[in-house]
C-alpha cells in the first residue's frame, strides 16, 4: 500500500487540519470556478470567438482580396 | 487604425506566449527527472540529506510548473480567438494531440503533483518515489504531445486536403504520431530541457557553495546536476544534429536559410562557420567556411549537394505553377461538386495546392498571376536569412559551452574539488540564463525558420489568422505582456525567496559505507 495511515498520528491536530484544508480548497475551487466562467462569457465564450465554417474558409481561400492595411482581413 | 498589420500583430501575441511559456517548460522538464534521480538515491540509501534536497528542489520545481501551466493554457485560446481560420483547417489533425496532451500528461501531473508535495508524510518511500516518477512521466509526456502537433506544422504526413469540407483530415494517426520531425524534436527538446534543469541546479548549488551555506545538499546536488547535465548537453547536440538532418530532408529553405546558402553548395557542402548575410546582394560576405561539415551534417553523406536559396525559389515557382492547376480545379468544384475530372485533377496537384495560395497576398485572382507576380511569390517562401543565422550559431555554440561547463562540473566533482575551485562556482552561477537564451533561440530557428508557412508547404500564415481588427490585438497583446510580465516577476521573487531561504542545515556527513572503510584502514 502507498498510504500508511499509521504516520498520520495527532488525530486532533490531523482534524482540525483536515477542516481548515477543506475550508481553503472550497473558496480555491468557487474562486476559479468563477473566473472560468467569467472569462468563458466575457472572453472566450462561442460569441466571443470568430465562428469559422466550410463556407467562411472558403471564402477566405478563394475571395480573399489582397492583405494590406491594418485592420482585418474579413472578405 | 493602428499602423499595424493583424497578421504580425497575431504571430507577435503567439511568439511572445509562447517564448514566456517556454521560460518555465525546460525547468519543468528537466527540475521534474532530477527529483525523480534525487529521490531515488534517498530511497536507496535512506540517508536523510537526499530527502531534504528532493524537497527543497521540489519548491523551486512547483513554482516554476504553476507558472507553467498558467501561461501554456493562453496559447491553446489563441488558436480559437486568433488562429479561427488555421484551427478550421487543420483541426482535424492538430486538434487531436492537444487533447490527447490534456487527457494523458496534464491529468497525470495533475493528479501526481499534489501527491508528491502533500504526500511526504502519508506515503511509503517507494510510494512517493512513484508518484515523483509519474510527475516526471507527465511532464514529459506533455513535451511529446505538443511536439507531435508542432512537428507536423513542420512536416505534415498523414492527412489530405478535403475540399468538400475545405479542411486537411487525417488519414494515418500512426504516420501524424511517428512523424519523423515530430520525434527528433520531442528528443532534442527535452533534452534541452534537462540541461536547463541541470544548469539551474549548478548554478544555485554554487551560489549555496560560494557563500558556504548549505554545503551538504549544495554538493551533492552539484554532482548529480553535472552528471544528468553532461549526458543530457551530449544528448541536446547530437539530437539537435537529427533534428536537423530531418529538417534538411523536409525544410529545404529552412537549412539554406540558416546557413545562408544564397546558392547550391556542391558536393561536398561546406560549413559557414562565420560571416554577413546580404539580402541585397543574396551573398555571404566575409564567409569564413569549413570544408564538407555541411555536407556530413544535413545529408550525411560527402556526395550530394545541398540546395541554395535561388534553386529553392525556383523549385518554389514550380510548385505554385502547379498549385494553380490545384486552385482552378477547387475553383470550379465550388459549382460542379460532383465532377470526378476536376477532382482527379485537384487530387493530382493537391499538394502543392498552398504554393497557389502564397499569390493571394499579391492578387486575389490566382488564376491569372503573371510570371512575374509568381516569381515574386516564390521570394515570399525565404525567410528572414540574417535573424537564423546568427541565432541558429549562437544556439549551436552554447550548447558545446554547455558539455564544455558539464566535463569540467563533472571532473570537480568525481575528484570532490567542487567547494575549492570558486571559479568554476562562478562561471556556473553565471551561466545560469544561458539554457534559456539557447532554448528560445532554438524554437526562433524552428518557427521564424518555416515562415511564410503555419503549415509547411499547405497553409500560409497569413491566411490563417482570425479576422480581428488589428487595434483588438494590439490591445490584447499590450495585456499579454504586462500580465505576464507581472507573472515572471512573481515568479522570479517566489524563486528568490525560496531560494535565499534555503533547505534545511543537513550534517555532511559520509556515508556510512566511507566511514566503515575509514575506520577499517
Amino acid at each position: 500500500m502507498w498510504i500508511n495511515w499509521r504516520r498520520t498520528g495527532q488525530w486532533h491536530t490531523a482534524s482540525m487540519l483536515k477542516n481548515r484544508l477543506v475550508r481553503e480548497v472550497t473558496v480555491v475551487v468557487v474562486v476559479k470556478t468563477i473566473v472560468i466562467l467569467a472569462a468563458a462569457f466575457f472572453v472566450f465564450g462561442g460569441k466571443q470567438r470568430p465562428s469559422i465554417d466550410t463556407a467562411a474558409v472558403e471564402q477566405r481561400l478563394m475571395a480573399m482580396p489582397i492583405v494590406h492595411g491594418s485592420e482585418g482581413n474579413t472578405p | 487604425m493602428t499602423g499595424f498589420d493583424v497578421v504580425e500583430l497575431s504571430r507577435v501575441q503567439f511568439g511572445l506566449t509562447a517564448m514566456y511559456h517556454f521560460l518555465f517548460v525546460p525547468l519543468t522538464l528537466g527540475l521534474s527527472l532530477l527529483l525523480g534521480i534525487m529521490e531515488s538515491v534517498y530511497v536507496m540509501t535512506g540517508r536523510e540529506v537526499w530527502r531534504q534536497m528532493t524537497k527543497f528542489w521540489g519548491v523551486l520545481f512547483g513554482i516554476n510548473f504553476a507558472m507553467g501551466v498558467a501561461t501554456g493554457i493562453t496559447m491553446e485560446f489563441q488558436f480559437g480567438t486568433n488562429w479561427a481560420y488555421y484551427s478550421h483547417y487543420v483541426g482535424d489533425v492538430f486538434g487531436a494531440p492537444l487533447a490527447i496532451e490534456g487527457l494523458m500528461a496534464f491529468f497525470l501531473e495533475a493528479t501526481f503533483i499534489g501527491l508528491f508535495f502533500f504526500g511526504w508524510d502519508k506515503l511509503t518511500k517507494v510510494g512517493h518515489l512513484a508518484v515523483t516518477w509519474l510527475v516526471a512521466l507527465g511532464s514529459n509526456l506533455s513535451a511529446l504531445w505538443i511536439l507531435v502537433a508542432n512537428g507536423w506544422m513542420q512536416h505534415p504526413v498523414g492527412a489530405r486536403f478535403n475540399p468538400d469540407t475545405m479542411r486537411m483530415e487525417v488519414t494515418d494517426f500512426m504516420a501524424v504520431i511517428f512523424n519523423p520531425v515530430a520525434q527528433a524534436k520531442f528528443v532534442h527538446t527535452v533534452s534541452a530541457g534537462y540541461v536547463t534543469g541541470s544548469i539551474f541546479v549548478l548554478a544555485i548549488s554554487a551560489f549555496y557553495l560560494l557563500k558556504g551555506k548549505h554545503v551538504a545538499i549544495a554538493k551533492r546536488s552539484m554532482t548529480v546536476a553535472a552528471s544528468f547535465g553532461l549526458a543530457s548537453a551530449l544528448s541536446v547536440v547530437v539530437l539537435g544534429d537529427e533534428s536537423g538532418y530531418t529538417a534538411s530532408e523536409n525544410q529545404q529553405m529552412k537549412i539554406a536559410a540558416i546557413e545562408s546558402a544564397w546558392q547550391t553548395e556542391p558536393a561536398p557542402a561546406s560549413f559557414t562557420i562565420f560571416g554577413l548575410p546580404n539580402t541585397e546582394t543574396r551573398k555571404t560576405d566575409y564567409a569564413v567556411r569549413v570544408p564538407w561539415m555541411l555536407g556530413l551534417i544535413s545529408t550525411r553523406s560527402i556526395s550530394k549537394a545541398v540546395p541554395g536559396i535561388t534553386e529553392l525559389v525556383d523549385e518554389a515557382a514550380q510548385r505554385i505553377r502547379s498549385g494553380i492547376v490545384a486552385y482552378n480545379a477547387l475553383e470550379k468544384l465550388k459549382s460542379d461538386r460532383t465532377n470526378a475530372d476536376l477532382r482527379a485533377k485537384l487530387e493530382a496537384s493537391a499538394s502543392d495546392l498552398g504554393y497557389a495560395l502564397l499569390l493571394k497576398k499579391i492578387r486575389p485572382d490566382v488564376q491569372n498571376a503573371t510570371d512575374a507576380e509568381i516569381e515574386q511569390a516564390a521570394w515570399t517562401t525565404v525567410p528572414a536569412v540574417s535573424p537564423l543565422f546568427w541565432s541558429f550559431r549562437v544556439m549551436v555554440g552554447l550548447g558545446f559551452f554547455f558539455i564544455g561547463l558539464f566535463i569540467a562540473a563533472f571532473w570537480l566533482a568525481t575528484r570532490r574539488r567542487l567547494q575549492a575551485s570558486r571559479t568554476f562556482l562562478w562561471i556556473a552561477l553565471c551561466s545560469l540564463p544561458l539554457p534559456w537564451l539557447a532554448a528560445e533561440l532554438g524554437w526562433y530557428v524552428a518557427e521564424v525558420g518555416r515562415q511564410p508557412w503555419v503549415i509547411e508547404g499547405v497553409l500560409p500564415t497569413f491566411l490563417a489568422v482570425s479576422s480581428l481588427a488589428a487595434g483588438n490585438v494590439l490591445i490584447t497583446l499590450i495585456g499579454f505582456v504586462v500580465f505576464y510580465s507581472t507573472l515572471l516577476v512573481v515568479d522570479i521573487y517566489l524563486m528568490t525567496k525560496a531560494i535565499k531561504a534555503g533547505p534545511p542545515e543537513v550534517a555532511d556527513e559520509p556515508h556510512p559505507a566511507f566511514t566503515r572503510l575509514a575506520a577499517a584502514e
